[in-house]
């Protein structure tokens, strides 16, 4: 067959829009760090010396001639402000203690998926001591270990320290948002579990179509022309780890192991031959365990690494776009936030961490982490405008104003339940849903 | 015209791959198959079922965006009965084009996408200089002037035969490298004019691309060649004669020149690859003097070449003190110093020669048959010890530090300057105490020191 290259398109390919990107991961990235054998007690000095600046002069501001003490320094009655660390203290929570128990308690051992319970209480612990927190203001429900805050109150006569007002570092300060004049879009996606049983290959061919402009007609293909990056957070695959057994694997076994990598790799390549893609390692990824995971190795990628477009990223992942500031994690950050308090929806997890000033509180708590010795990279500096989280059940959003400070938090859907994107409009911070669907094809 | 009658050629054809072979045709695999773009393909796909659709069940991608809230643009892949229903649900506005057309419909979505995942996947699998319509995404409706593909930064098993033509061997380093980098060059031009949506501004940023992306692995090369100079020396060594050009050039001439060592094309490519960075590593220090070029090709150009030099060795350290057996042992050392002013060259030519000779003993023997000798000598030297060593067999009873063994018989007597105790068998601490050698001056006062003491544990400790 004679193959003919025609060029009877009515009109030439539209061309895609850009955007200036600046890739902001360095705190995230591990580069130089060596593990000495430390513990974290470092990480957690660090987290509080940086948080209590901002905490001492949101204090001063707020109650005035109110002295902030240190802990065992604390006198009965008498007025004042202790900053510390928080630890809350689980009844339920696992310990790999109750493992090796010689007598099995009555609680099952199971994982539930929330180690809440009444009798939970909130202890404040700075460098000097700690104190129980008591009072009614004290919810422990809504609070988790790691996070640092300051309590105003005063000691009681049985050590306990009652607590008037808790005071939270807040939202760090943002810089102003740029204005831009035309629509761009960022479309995240997460979860593909590319290799698993319920992933469905054609809806992500549905997408990948779609964002590389092959799909629809010309308004559809106008609408991907202003598609200016994708952001993919994590669980990109679902990789068959039981294989993996320590001993040797078989050829065929080999195969369905990599396959997965294979299939994503040829779908990134299709991707990044039309646009720039970041992907982010999840919980489930061939990547490290402990927070901030790396970046993706390329080998993994050998057709997708070649494209100047594809960016492996950290998880968090924070970036800048035309000057506005992006910052997500792949969405294990607030799973574990989930499983220590109690909130409204995932929403209200993501703003209390913004809060907090701190994505991953619980971080080494109960989520892995690595023991940093001379910072905490999970403390924010600077608001984002707009703050994703990967890996949810259902794509939510708010912009969440507070302070003046405008924060566009989305949750991204696991794809391969849902078969959604979620794509933000630069322009307005505004948000809408890309939903594929074959679900037609399984009717009748 | 032209187009209409290919478009028509094009119809018949799929007519007879869609009744006869049953095949599933969707609009890509139709763009990719006949290439032609994305849109055009969608087009012959509609005249095709208005002309011979009977008996073909279609299915419809239909896309738009909802009514409801939150807003939310879909696209849904439906049959035909479905489609009014889709259609309804959606905007004004919505695009409906055929996404594929098919003897009967699969009910199960995998297998409507598996053969465009096969025509996919051959493209995929194709070696990574070739420029296809997967790669470059040439048949879609949105183009992107970002996108730019280097396929050289990736490990590929197997290296295009056109890049091993173009490096001759033999050529002196500096005329190669200038070479490697146009070869570069144009393997980066040929990559732009393949790339159909190649603009000029593409082009100056793949070459800046290629620019960073040889900086880059400079500044790595500088990094790594200390620590792997041995492995130069190896690579050198099993290069079997060849230049210093071959080193650098490609990985895949290396792989060729020592088949014995290397087993898969995948472990070739890290040791090929730091001979690769130690070469153009050493070639930048080496840069500074132009003796230590040639003396690094002297010493490169295989046993031949250093057995010359070694010739050279014999001859000054006639004219020096030959007192002790010291000297002896640190001649080759001593020689090095003399030919290499550099001193820091010099001991990281002592390491490579340490470890190389250990590594290449036996080629060396093989390599120099008329000259020399090594002979296992054993000898009592002045600390009252049996040493058994191996020589060189030439009129100087020069030692080389290769596999001496000590066998610690009387305790240390003499205050004379002893040799180098290499109490040790490690390479390692050999090559420190051919470091240490190298002064001889200052052992002395510290050997009288050490005194009458078991020598051999607390000198290892010392030369550390």
């Amino acid at each position: 067959m004679a193959a003919v290259a025609m060029e009877v398109d009515d009109a030439p390919p539209l061309e895609r829009k850009e955007a200036r990107y600046t890739r902001k991961d360095e705190d995230f990235e591990r580069r130089v760090q060596r593990y000495k054998g430390q513990q974290y007690s470092h990480l957690y000095y660090c987290r509080l010396h940086k948080l209590r600046g901002a905490l001492s002069s949101l204090v001063q501001s707020g109650f005035p001639g109110v002295p902030v003490c240190p802990i065992l320094g604390l006198e009965d009655g008498k007025r004042c402000v202790v900053i510390g660390t928080i630890y809350k203290q689980m009844k339920l929570k696992p310990s790999i203690l109750d493992e090796y128990a010689k007598e099995r308690s009555k609680l099952p051992l199971a994982t539930a998926s929330n180690f809440m319970h009444p009798d939970d209480y909130l202890v404040l612990e700075d460098e000097s001591g700690r104190v129980k927190l008591v009072g009614s203001v004290v919810v422990p429900s809504n609070y988790v270990t790691g996070i640092v805050i300051a309590a105003c109150g005063a000691a009681g006569k049985d050590g306990d320290f009652f607590v008037q007002e808790i005071i939270e570092p807040g939202l760090p300060p943002q810089p102003p948002l740029p204005s831009i004049t035309e629509d761009k879009y960022v479309a995240f996606i997460s979860g593909l579990r590319i290799g698993s049983d319920h992933c469905d290959p054609l809806q992500l061919q549905l997408l990948v179509d779609h964002l590389t402009g092959h799909l629809g007609d010309e308004q559809e293909q106008m609408l991907s022309a202003q598609v200016i990056r994708l952001i993919v957070a994590g669980n990109s695959l679902d990789m068959q780890y039981n294989l993996l057994a320590g001993q040797a694997i078989s050829a065929k076994d080999q195969a369905r192991l990599t396959e997965p990598v294979k299939e994503l790799d040829l779908v990134l390549t299709q991707i990044a031959a039309a646009m720039p893609v970041d992907i982010m390692p999840g919980a489930n990824d061939p990547a490290n365990f402990t927070l901030p995971q790396q970046s993706l190795h390329k080998c993994l990628f050998p057709g997708a690494s070649a494209y100047c477009t594809f960016l492996p990223a950290t998880n968090p992942h924070r970036f800048e776009l035309d000057g506005i500031e992006f910052l997500g994690t792949s969405g294990q950050n607030v799973d574990d936030l989930d499983k220590y308090s109690e909130a409204k929806d995932v929403l209200e997890l993501m703003e209390r961490t913004l809060r907090w000033r701190h994505i991953a509180p619980t971080a080494p708590d109960t989520l892995g982490c690595y023991p940093y010795t001379d910072k905490d990279p999970f403390v924010l500096d600077r608001c984002p405008h707009v703050y994703f989280c990967g890996n949810q059940r259902s794509c939510m959003s708010r912009l969440l104003t507070v302070e003046g400070k405008s924060v566009r938090a989305i949750s991204i859907p696991r794809f391969c339940d849902s078969g959604t994107a979620v794509l933000v409009n630069l322009r307005t911070l505004d948000y809408h849903l890309l939903t594929l669907s074959t679900s037609a094809l399984l009717d009748a | 015209m032209a187009d209409s009658s290919s478009e028509a050629g094009i119809i018949e054809q799929l007519r007879a791959l869609v009744s006869d072979l049953s095949l599933m045709v969707s609009y890509k695999w139709l763009s990719r198959k006949f290439f032609i773009s994305s849109n055009v393909a969608k087009r012959l796909l509609y005249k095709f079922v208005e002309k011979y659709g009977d008996g073909l069940e279609v299915l419809y991608s239909v896309s738009g965006w909802t009514q409801s809230q939150p807003r939310s643009y879909s696209v849904k892949v439906v049959k035909l009965s479905q489609l009014e229903g889709a259609k309804a649900l959606l905007a004004e506005g919505s695009s409906v084009h055929i996404y594929s057309i098919q003897a009967s419909v699969p009910r199960d979505p995998a297998l409507v996408w598996s053969p465009d995942n096969v025509q996919a996947e051959e493209f995929f699998n194709q070696p990574l200089d070739a420029v296809n319509c997967l790669r470059d995404n040439r048949f879609s409706g949105v183009s992107c002037s970002l996108v730019k593909r280097d396929h050289k930064g990736t490990v590929s098993s197997s290296a295009p035969a056109s890049e091993k033509a173009s490096l001759p061997q033999g050529l002196p380093p500096k005329p190669a490298l200038m070479k490697n980098e146009t070869s570069i060059a144009a393997k980066a031009s040929n990559g732009e004019t393949s790339n159909p949506s190649g603009s000029s501004k593409q082009a100056n940023s793949t070459r800046g691309d290629k620019g960073n992306v040889s900086a880059g692995t400079v500044k790595q090369e500088n990094g790594e060649g200390r620590r792997d100079a041995n492995k130069r020396k190896e690579g050198s060594a099993t290069a079997q004669g060849s230049s210093i050009a071959n080193l650098w050039g490609r990985p895949s001439n290396n792989s060729k020149a020592s088949p014995p060592k290397n087993g898969s094309p995948q472990k070739q490519l890290p040791g090929n690859a730091d001979a690769c960075i130690n070469a153009l590593e050493e070639h930048e220090n080496g840069g500074s003097s132009d003796d230590d070029i040639s003396n690094f090709r002297r010493l490169r150009r295989g046993g031949q070449k250093r057995r010359v030099v070694l010739d050279d060795e014999v001859s000054e350290h006639k004219e020096e003190e030959a007192a002790s057996e010291e000297k002896e042992e640190e001649e080759e050392e001593e020689v090095i110093s003399l030919i290499s002013p550099e001193k820091k060259i010099e001991e990281t030519k002592h390491e490579d020669k340490a470890s190389n000779s250990n590594s290449r003993s036996g080629d060396d023997k093989r390599m120099d048959p008329k000259k020399k000798r090594k002979v296992l000598r054993t000898r009592i030297d002045e600390r009252g010890r049996e040493v058994t060593e191996v020589v060189w067999d030439t009129e100087e009873p020069e030692s080389s530090k290769i596999e001496e063994i000590e066998k610690v018989k009387a305790p240390n007597k003499t205050a004379a300057p002893p040799p180098p105790p290499p109490a040790s068998k490690h390479p390692a601490s050999k090559a420190s105490t051919s470091k240490a050698s190298t002064k001889p001056s200052s052992k002395p006062g510290k050997k009288a020191a050490c005194g009458p003491q078991q020598g051999s544990i607390t000198s290892f400790f010392k030369k550390k």
